[in-house]
C-alpha cells in the first residue's frame, strides 16, 4: 500500500465505554482530495469514530495517521494546527461575537498570534477575513452578531471559521442536519467547490442518503461499531448486505 | 462622534488622572489615603476582571496574589533588610513564579467549580500560614514597611500611587485591545470551538491568570507602601470576595465597571464600618441586591436598555393618563 497517497489512515481504531464496544477495529484510508462519506444507522459509532480521529476521545486501541504522521495522543488543538478541522453536528460558533470577529479569531490562531499582547486596531486582518467570508457567500453579514443569524447562515459561518485555518482535511458531522433540503444542497455544493478550489479532502457523516449518493466519491458503511463495507456510491447501492442492514432493501 | 465613543474609555482615564493629580494639591492627608485606597482597589478589581470578565474564570481566592505582593515586599524589606527597589523586583519575580505554578494547577482542571474552590483553598491556606507564623507577623501583620525612597512622604506616595496605577490601568487598557484578549474572551464564549480552531486553552488561561496575578501584586505592594505595613486582610478570602463584588457591581463587560464597583465598595466599607458593627451584614445585602437585580452591573448596556425601556413605559402611561 502506498501510504503517501492517503491523507488520513486509521489502524485498528477501537473504543470501549465500559463493556460497550462503540468502535471496533476500524481501519480506513482516505486519499487526498476525496469526499468520503461515513454512513450507518444510529448507534453505529460514526460520531465516536470522528471523535477518535480528531483525538477528542482517546482510543482504547489503534492508531490514527494524518499525512503519514501518527497523531494518536496529540491534543485536539495541535491537530487543528496540523491541518485537520471539524465542523460539528450542532453548530459551534462564538454567538456573542460578530460574523467578522468569528472568522478573524481563526485567522489569528492560524498566524500564531494568539498570545500577542500588543494592541491592534478593530480592523485588524479585515481584508483577509472578508476574503474568507466572500468565498462562503456571507460577506454581507460581516457585522451581524451571530446569535441573530438563521441556522443555515450559522452553518455557513462554521464552515468559514474552519476554512480560515486552511485545513487539508475537513471533517463534517452531518452538515445537512437541521437545514432545509434545498439549503443542504447549496451547502454541499459549497463544500464540493471548496474541495476543488482549495485542494482539500472532506470526510463527512450523513444520514441523508440523497446527499451521500450525490456528493460522496466513496462511502464507508458502519454498523454496531464495526466496518461493514466501503466503495463507490454505485457499489454500496448494490451491496446486498448494506441493503439489508441499512438501506431497507 | 463614533471615534469619540470608541475612545471613551481612554478619555475617562485621562480625565480621572487629571482630577486625581489635582487632589494632590488640595486634599487632606486622610482624603488622599481614601483616594489611594479606592484607586488601589480599582486596580485590584481590574486585575480580577482580566480573569473573570474577559476569561470567564471565577477565582474565589484572587486575594492570594494581592497578598503575595503585600507580604513579599514587606518580608524582603523588613525581615531581610533588602533595598526597597530590589524588593519590588524580587516581589515581581516571586509572584510570577508562584502564579505560574498555581495557575497551572488551577487551569488544568477543566471544571470551573474546581478552579474556583481550589483558588479559594490556596488563599485560605496561605492566610492560615500567615496567621500562625510569627516570622510572617501572625494576626498583627508586619508593620514598619518602608516606602520607596522617592515616595517617602504622604504626598509623594500619593503621587506615586496615581502614576503607578495610571500606568498599570493603561497597560490593562492596551491589553484589552490585543489579540490575546480576543482569544481569551473566545475561550470564555465557547471552549470547545476555541479548541477546534487550534487554541491551547490551558496556555491561554494560564497566561491570563499570570497577567492578572501580576497586576494584583502591584496593587498589593502599593497597599503595603500606603499603610507602611502588610496585614492579613491583604491575603484573605474576604478581600477576594469583595473584589468579585466590585466587578459584578460595576459591570464586567465595561472597562471602567470594576473601578466604579471598587469605588462604591470601598466607600461603603469605610463609611459603614465607621457607623456600625454590622458592616458585613450590609455588604451581604449589597451582594444579594447586585446578584439578583443587576447581574450585568451598573455600567452594563443591558441594564441601561432596561432602564430606558422602563422610563419609556412610564412616560407612555403618563401621556395616556393625561389624554
Amino acid at each position: 500500500m502506498n501510504e503517501e497517497k492517503y491523507i488520513l489512515r486509521t489502524e485498528g481504531l477501537t473504543k470501549n465505554f465500559g463493556s460497550l464496544r462503540a468502535v471496533d477495529d476500524i481501519s480506513i484510508n482516505v486519499p487526498y482530495g476525496q469526499m468520503r462519506a461515513v454512513i450507518g444507522p444510529n448507534g453505529a459509532g460514526k460520531s465516536t469514530l470522528m471523535n477518535l480521529i480528531i483525538q477528542k476521545t482517546p482510543p482504547s486501541a489503534g492508531k490514527v495517521f494524518l499525512m503519514d504522521k501518527e497523531i494518536s495522543g496529540i491534543p485536539t488543538h495541535t491537530i487543528s494546527n496540523m491541518g485537520m478541522s471539524k465542523c460539528f453536528q450542532i453548530t459551534q460558533v462564538f454567538t456573542a461575537l460578530t460574523v467578522f470577529e468569528n472568522v478573524r479569531m481563526s485567522l489569528i490562531v492560524d498566524r500564531k498570534k494568539a498570545f500577542n499582547v500588543l494592541p491592534v486596531s478593530k480592523n485588524h486582518l479585515r481584508e483577509e477575513t472578508m476574503e474568507v467570508l466572500k468565498l462562503i457567500g456571507i460577506a454581507d453579514l460581516a457585522d451581524e452578531v451571530v446569535k441573530n443569524l438563521s441556522y443555515g447562515d450559522q452553518r455557513r459561518l462554521e464552515i468559514a471559521i474552519t476554512l480560515a485555518k486552511k485545513p487539508k482535511l475537513m471533517i463534517l458531522d452531518e452538515p445537512a442536519a437541521g437545514v432545509a433540503r434545498k439549503e443542504s444542497y447549496v451547502l454541499m455544493d459549497l463544500v464540493r467547490e471548496l474541495r476543488d478550489k482549495l485542494d482539500m479532502t472532506m470526510l463527512f457523516i450523513e444520514h441523508d442518503m440523497d446527499i451521500v449518493w450525490n456528493y460522496a466519491d466513496e462511502i464507508t458503511v458502519m454498523n454496531l461499531g464495526q466496518f461493514v463495507a466501503s466503495g463507490t456510491p454505485e457499489e454500496i447501492r448494490h451491496n446486498e448486505f448494506v441493503q439489508k442492514a441499512y438501506l431497507g432493501g | 462622534m463614533k471615534k469619540l465613543r470608541e475612545r471613551s474609555d481612554l478619555l475617562v482615564g485621562i480625565v480621572l488622572m487629571l482630577v486625581l493629580v489635582a487632589f494632590s494639591f488640595t486634599g487632606s492627608v486622610s482624603f488622599k489615603h481614601l483616594v489611594m485606597k479606592i484607586i488601589i482597589m480599582g486596580l485590584f478589581a481590574l486585575s480580577l476582571n482580566i480573569q473573570s470578565g474577559w476569561g470567564g474564570l471565577r477565582p474565589l481566592g484572587h486575594g492570594l496574589m494581592f497578598g503575595l505582593g503585600a507580604y513579599t515586599y514587606a518580608i524582603t524589606t523588613v525581615r531581610m533588610g533588602m533595598n526597597p527597589y530590589l524588593a519590588v523586583l524580587v516581589t515581581f519575580v516571586f509572584t510570577t513564579l508562584v502564579a505560574l505554578f498555581l495557575g497551572y494547577l488551577l487551569v488544568r482542571k477543566s471544571d470551573d467549580l474546581a478552579f474556583s474552590f481550589l483558588s479559594m483553598g490556596f488563599c485560605t491556606l496561605t492566610y492560615t500560614i500567615i496567621l500562625k507564623t510569627s516570622y510572617l507577623g501572625v494576626d498583627a501583620g508586619i508593620s514598619g514597611v518602608p516606602r520607596l525612597p522617592i515616595a517617602a512622604s504622604d504626598n509623594a506616595v500619593y503621587v506615586m500611587t496615581i502614576l503607578v496605577v495610571g500606568v498599570a490601568v493603561l497597560l490593562i487598557y492596551l491589553l484589552s485591545k490585543s489579540r490575546f484578549s480576543w482569544i481569551f474572551r473566545a475561550v470564555r464564549e465557547n471552549k470547545e470551538k476555541a479548541t477546534c480552531i487550534g487554541v491551547d486553552i490551558v496556555r491561554v488561561q494560564l497566561m491570563g491568570y499570570v497577567i492578572s496575578g501580576l497586576f494584583a501584586c502591584v496593587a498589593g505592594m502599593l497597599y503595603t507602601m500606603k499603610n507602611n505595613g502588610a496585614y492579613t486582610y491583604s491575603c484573605s478570602v474576604q478581600l477576594s470576595m469583595e473584589a468579585l463584588i466590585m466587578c459584578l457591581l460595576g459591570g464586567m463587560n465595561n472597562f471602567w465597571g470594576p473601578v466604579l464597583g471598587a469605588t462604591i465598595v470601598t466607600l461603603f466599607n469605610t463609611q459603614v464600618t465607621n457607623s456600625t458593627i454590622y458592616a458585613n451584614f450590609w455588604l451581604g445585602i449589597l451582594t444579594l441586591f447586585v446578584v439578583m437585580f443587576m447581574q450585568g452591573g451598573i455600567l452594563d448596556e443591558g441594564l441601561h436598555d432596561q432602564i430606558r425601556g422602563l422610563l419609556a413605559k412610564l412616560n407612555r402611561k403618563g401621556t395616556e393618563k393625561h389624554e
